[in-house]
């Protein structure tokens, strides 16, 4: 055996153990004749000593943990038990709480759509109450308006206007439509953009010097005024 | 049990967590050493070693879903669970200084009682062996590990690098490496490992 062959015959360490216990003769017939391998197999005796002390000297398990790891086995069954117990039975409660919350939106919804129709219509002002007997503002046929729709009257009955855009914006800067009379200075300046015509109802009161010849017997007339977009009123004409 | 015992690691740990108690016990028992004594020789205490072993088998049984047979077998899947727990009681441990365990100085009063004329040389036995422990300890993490898995838990070198996920060439020659390594940190016991065996009163008394 060479110093090489014995270093390689070392290097299994489980050959080692095997065969130092049988105190291999080629290995003890080299080591006498060689000073080095010599000290490198008493070293690896000695290490292979120690390591066999270091590993005899784990301790065994206790029981405790035995014990421990069961009771924790048990317990994570359980407590996985547990868990899918009440997914089971809160899948209903689930749905429950979707629908009903589904139904309370749709319910919101509802009553968001038609409050705001109530709104709409409360807060128009109801249509003045025409006596019996009493003829309805007849349709102008003048050529600036194309529809005319019933006017309203605010519960004073001052005025009451509904906007209705010009079918032809009205341009008052030069001349006054047929029949209107200016209530403020207009020209290509100062009244610029569309007009709108709006129906009213005035107690003949109000318009003292604009009071048509026919009046209606309870002192209300009708009349049209042109307002510019800033909402300022440009001109009027009284229904005859 | 009998049908139980024909079964693989991998059959036992799904029926475990199909609420097999015998299955579980079945593959705690064929774990359970190999684990806890990594752990041992790897933090040197028992009672952190038990904590391993406890940590590792709650985690098969969370995660023992995620296990997949062509990946490795359980004893590796749960051997990576104790390397992380190992590492991560080492990274807690770190701040601390190292305490003597009190195991082995139980087991040596314990021997001094019963035993009385053993006393020289179990307390030769238990300084050897917390010197080999602390040049192991003090071995890169590379070697600790291929020391104690092949010198300490006694596995072969193939299962060895099946555990550590590399070539049965690296663990030979990183054990060889570790070995040197070793024989020079245990140099100065060797006058002292020559006095175990002879040991005695009639030593004392030469």
């Amino acid at each position: 055996m060479t110093c090489q062959e014995l270093h390689s015959y070392f290097a299994d360490p489980l050959r080692v153990d095997a065969d130092l216990s049988a105190n291999c003769a080629e290995v003890a017939e080299h080591i006498v004749a060689c000073a080095d391998c010599n000290r490198f197999v008493e070293a690896q005796r000695e290490l292979w000593t120690s390591l066999r002390l270091a590993r005899e000297s784990a301790p065994r398990l206790s029981a405790s943990l035995d014990a421990a790891v069961l009771a924790n086995y048990r317990g994570h069954i359980a407590a996985r038990e547990s868990s899918v117990t009440p997914a089971r039975r809160r899948r209903p409660l689930a749905v429950l709480r979707w629908s009903t919350a589904v139904a309370a939106a749709m319910l919101l919804t509802a009553i968001v759509f038609f409050s705001s129709r109530k709104t709409v219509t409360t807060e128009a002002p109801p249509r003045t109450a025409h006596p019996a007997g009493v003829p309805q503002p007849p349709e102008s046929n003048h050529a600036t308006v194309t529809a005319q729709r019933p006017s309203r009257t605010k519960p004073d009955g001052v005025l009451a206007r509904r906007k209705r855009p010009a079918s032809s914006p009205t341009n008052v800067g030069s001349s006054l439509p047929e029949g209107f009379r200016g209530l403020m200075y207009c020209d290509e300046l100062s009244c610029v953009g569309a007009m709108e015509m709006i129906r009213v109802q005035l107690p003949s009161s109000r318009v003292a010097g604009l009071t048509p010849a026919s009046t209606l017997p309870n002192g209300v007339i009708f009349a049209d005024v042109l307002v510019g977009p800033d909402g300022i009123a440009r001109s009027i004409r009284i229904e005859e | 049990m009998d049908r139980l015992e024909t079964r693989s690691d991998a059959g036992l740990l799904q029926l475990s967590l199909a609420r097999e108690e015998s299955a579980f016990l079945l593959l705690y028992g064929r774990l359970k050493g190999g684990i806890f004594r990594y752990a041992y020789y790897m933090t040197c205490s028992r009672t952190e070693a038990e904590e391993v072993t406890q940590e590792v088998f709650i985690s098969l049984l969370k995660e023992g879903g995620s296990y997949r047979e062509e990946l490795g077998d359980v004893a590796g899947f749960a051997f990576g669970i104790a390397r992380n727990f190992v590492r991560r009681i080492e990274r807690r441990e770190r701040a601390y200084q190292p305490f003597p365990d009190g195991d082995a100085l139980e087991d040596l009063s314990d021997s001094l009682v019963s035993q009385p004329e053993a006393l020289p040389g179990q307390m030769i036995r238990s300084e050897v062996v917390e010197r080999v422990h602390t040049a192991i300890a003090s071995l890169p993490d590379h070697y600790r590990q291929v020391v104690v898995l092949c010198d300490l838990c006694e596995f072969s070198y193939a299962e060895a690098a099946s555990r550590l996920q590399c070539a049965v060439g690296t663990i030979r020659s990183r054990l060889n490496r570790a070995h040197t390594l070793l024989a020079q940190k245990l140099k100065p016991l060797r006058s002292r490992q020559s006095d175990i065996g002879a040991a005695g009163t009639e030593g004392c008394l030469v």
